[in-house]
């Protein structure tokens, strides 16, 4: 499998805070990646970092091919990047701003510029100190995706937006993702912005990733079911690493699977219960899946979660 | 379009209104300072006046548009919109500086030597003048543009520039009174005082202005390509040190070589006027001028010296007791409070002894005044100039003489008459009213001159350092009356002048004096209608050859008053 990005032991310090640390990250070409953690978990340095904006500490970045520290305004102009912190210019008009991002980018698109302008709907001659924050992010976004990168960066884009805004990014990146074959590369706090939109993602937590799996996979793997059992006796077995969070309620034993395997898991669960008369499995959604997933961290360091 | 190119327009497209105000300003500047407004003297002194605080706005507005320029695209945090962007720190620092060269660099320069060209300084002159205005201007705007990239908005700039000024009035206030310490406890001579005051020019302004300039870009430079603040700062302030160093303990010397020509000696400046009229050809003596006073009489003894032969001596050549040192003219407070003596030399109030008083018939020229209000304390003053006390030891002074050479020559001869006017080099003067009284005529002339040079210290023309050509020098222009048909001269009785501001600066542009020249008729030369009618104006000015610095020159001793 190619990647865009990759990262190997990557870490940053500032100070005494280790704010990513040993980062390994593999975002494959074509995916859409929602980089998910905490507010502070260190998506944006690394995001930065993968960027050339700041140096690591340790360790190192690819981005299509090249070292994060080699990258050169050749690279950068197949990279489209958008941050939620990045300051805009905005003494100039959004049409400004579009001619003066224009030259940078050989591969400027015109046609397509125009129609991300009117499918964003952007007034092109006000000044961009009168845009609403989601009308920034907005003008921010055209520029980073008018020249058809093969890499978008998107670091918190949809923070601060009201959901109708984010409802409206969501689905022009929906509707142009399906017709080209960029890697998407989003982080965000808010499993609920990336949930449509993301078909990989990586969890960071405390500087530290913790998962990087396909959502198909995951969603595959991490599975509700929910035990019939004979009795309402307590149940005291011990359980298998692999169940977490398990609930008893009379007769119903609730809990969640991360390693289900169809037939497998059923006949361990018949081991560990025998008395089991019925067991019903539910998928999980990404949010689901991610709060399970954070809980677990917080109760392993000791750490506030999201 | 390459992006060197894409950053400049956008910067020029958001500064584009304050670009406009910054060479309007300019323009403004130049208008002003043309030779326009000659005889007009109420619109030439408030035009010359306003220009002095157009300097200052213009350097207001370098330290606005500077940082205003460099933090639209910041080098500091990790939100700048170029960054992410396929723009390189390369092309931001080519941008950046292309810009600075060329609008607040190259433009006012030009604009300057264009006005100094118009107000008649000739193409020899504006090209020596060039080095000395492009170092004003790059000495401003190179340190600021490094300020300014070293923070992230304009606050910061503020704050930073706030404590740097802090920092140098600090500074300043130590090194003065480490000064004095040293020269007060060591074994200082009066050499090394006068080297400094001699080394404090006009060429260590333009060395430090360059060199800062330089440095500053070399810093801009690192600071650009790699980000570091923290050491581009460090740099930066480790550089300052050793410039200071390097001013304070070495230029002094290295300054020392510009200082001395040797030039002859000859008489006073009258008799070599009246030589250059060809009405004498008279040499004079050497005097001795004596002090006394009751308890510490003493003797101040001027002799030429005996190594310089009669034949040496030049036409047209000749000295001026221009200054001397402290030492010898500072007689001590409390001898003067105790004499008897009270006359132009000695007084009991605290005031220095006027140094040119002491050959006041010998000048025709008003020099530079000595005197100055004092506590009484042995401090003195050269040029304005606040010094350092200077302990005397055993009643004993000690002295050197400055020798400034001026060669006089007639620039321009007019009839007398009002409205008679001429122009040469860079200097311009009208006849704007004669008055006529009994036996006295009093002649208004409006003079005009571009000058070059800084005033910040000493000042000094550009044009007499080392090689360069002599210079009419602005306070040794003299006015004659001349009868064409007796041939009778008339030198001027009393010479007061009201001198207008200069176009401001670190050096000055244009000067524009009002002279009020009172002659008084003799039986010669009665200075009635008939007389005048014949009469013509003759300006005689005196070019600087260089000085002459001679060191212990003489010494005066306490000793008993000779006889008579």
């Amino acid at each position: 499998m190619d990647y865009m990005i990759e990262t190997q032991q990557l870490t940053k310090c500032f100070k005494r805070k280790t704010a990513v640390n040993q980062l390994n990250l593999k975002v494959p070409k074509g995916s859409i990646f929602a980089f998910l953690g905490a507010n502070g978990a260190g998506k944006t340095t690394t995001i930065k970092m993968i960027m050339n904006i700041i140096a690591p500490t340790s360790g190192r970045a690819t981005v299509c091919g090249v070292d994060s520290l080699q990258l050169s305004p050749s690279q950068l102009q197949s990279i489209g990047y958008v941050s939620e912190s990045q300051e805009l210019p905005e003494w100039m008009s959004c049409q400004q701003l579009l001619d003066y991002c224009k030259p940078m980018y050989p591969s400027w698109d015109d046609n397509f510029c125009q129609a991300l302008i009117k499918q964003f709907d952007l007034p092109l001659t006000e000044k961009l100190r009168h845009f609403s924050r989601g009308m920034k992010m907005k003008a921010a976004l055209i520029c980073a995706m008018a020249f058809r990168p093969q890499l978008l960066i998107l670091d918190e884009p949809f923070s601060g937006l009201d959901p109708l805004v984010r409802e409206e990014l969501i689905d022009g990146l929906l509707e142009i993702t399906s017709s080209e074959s960029w890697t998407i590369f989003v982080s965000s706090h808010d499993i609920n912005e990336v949930e449509r939109l993301a078909d990989w993602v990586g969890i960071l937590h405390a500087g530290e990733e913790k998962i990087t799996e396909g959502v198909e996979s995951l969603q595959n793997r991490f599975k509700h079911i929910e035990i019939l059992l004979g009795d309402d006796s307590t149940q005291s077995t011990k359980l298998p690493e692999n169940f977490i969070s398990c609930q008893q309620k009379g007769r119903v034993l609730r809990l969640i699977h991360d390693a289900y395997q169809p037939g497998r898991t059923d006949e361990e669960i018949k081991c560990l219960f025998p008395t089991t008369t019925d067991i019903k499995v539910q998928g999980m959604t990404l949010r689901e899946i991610f709060i399970v997933l954070a809980k677990q961290y917080r109760l392993t360091s000791g750490r506030g979660g999201v | 379009m390459n992006t060197i190119q894409l950053i400049f327009k956008k910067d020029v497209l958001r500064l584009r209104w304050l670009l406009v105000c910054w060479v309007g300003i300019i323009a403004l500047r130049c208008v002003i300072s043309s030779s326009f407004f000659l005889d007009n003297i109420e619109t030439q002194t408030r035009m010359l006046q306003s220009s002095q605080w157009i300097f200052s706005l213009m350097v207001f507005m370098l330290f606005v548009l500077i940082p205003l320029l460099v933090h639209d695209d910041s080098l500091i945090g990790s939100t700048a919109f170029w960054m992410g962007k396929p723009l390189s720190r390369k092309a931001l620092l080519i941008s950046k500086t292309i810009f600075i060269l060329s609008f607040f660099i190259v433009l006012p320069t030009t604009a300057e030597l264009l006005t100094l060209a118009e107000n008649g300084i000739t193409a020899h002159y504006l090209w020596l003048a060039m080095p000395q205005i492009l170092s004003t201007w790059g000495g401003i705007a190179l340190p600021v543009f490094l300020l300014a990239s070293m923070t992230k908005k304009f606050s910061h700039f503020a704050i930073a520039l706030f404590g740097i000024g802090v920092f140098c009035i600090a500074a300043s206030l130590v090194e003065k009174n480490a000064f004095n310490f040293i020269m007060s406890h060591g074994e200082q001579t009066p050499d090394n005082y006068f080297f400094f005051i001699e080394s404090i020019n006009i060429t260590i302004c333009i060395v430090n202005a360059i060199i800062v300039g330089l440095s500053a870009l070399t810093l801009i430079t690192y600071q650009y390509l790699t980000g570091d603040t923290r050491k581009t700062t460090s740099l930066t302030i480790m550089f300052s040190i050793v410039l200071i160093i390097v001013n304070y303990f070495w230029c002094w010397d290295f300054m020392k070589t510009f200082s001395t020509h040797d030039k002859l000696l000859s008489s006073p400046p009258k008799t070599q006027i009246q030589l250059l009229l060809q009405t004498t050809n008279q040499q004079s003596q050497p005097e001795i001028v004596k002090f006394a006073n009751a308890s510490n009489p003493f003797t101040v003894e001027v002799n030429y010296y005996l190594d310089l032969a009669p034949d040496q001596f030049v036409v047209n050549i000749f000295h001026e007791h221009y200054q001397i040192d402290s030492t010898a003219g500072l007689i001590p407070y409390d001898w003067r409070k105790e004499s008897n003596e009270n006359n132009d030399y000695v007084n009991k109030e605290p005031y220095l002894i006027s140094l040119i008083n002491l050959f006041k018939g010998y000048h025709v020229i008003p020099s530079i005044e000595q005197s100055s209000k004092r506590k009484p304390s042995y401090q003195y003053t050269i040029d304005g100039e606040e010094s350092f006390e200077y302990p005397l030891a055993h009643r004993q002074l000690g002295a050197r003489m400055f020798w400034q050479i001026y060669r006089y020559q007639i620039t321009s001869t007019v009839p007398f008459r009002e409205n008679a006017h001429d122009k040469f080099f860079s200097q311009q003067f009208i006849v704007k009213n004669i008055e006529k009284s009994t036996d006295e005529i009093t002649a208004i002339i409006l003079e005009k001159q571009a000058v070059l040079k800084y005033d910040l210290l000493a000042t000094r023309d550009i044009n007499n350092i080392d090689d360069y050509d002599s210079s009419i020098q602005w306070n040794n222009a003299i006015y004659l009356l001349r009868n064409n048909q007796t041939q009778e001269i008339v030198f001027p009785s009393f010479d007061s002048d009201q001198r207008n501001k200069s176009v401001g600066g670190p050096f000055r542009i244009l000067e524009g004096r009002v002279r009020y020249i009172h002659f008084f008729g003799n039986d010669n030369a009665p200075l009635n209608d008939d007389w005048l009618k014949d009469a013509e104006l003759i300006r005689v000015d005196a070019i600087a050859e260089g000085r002459h610095l001679y060191t212990h020159g003489f010494y005066a001793e306490t000793t008993e008053l000779p006889e008579e």
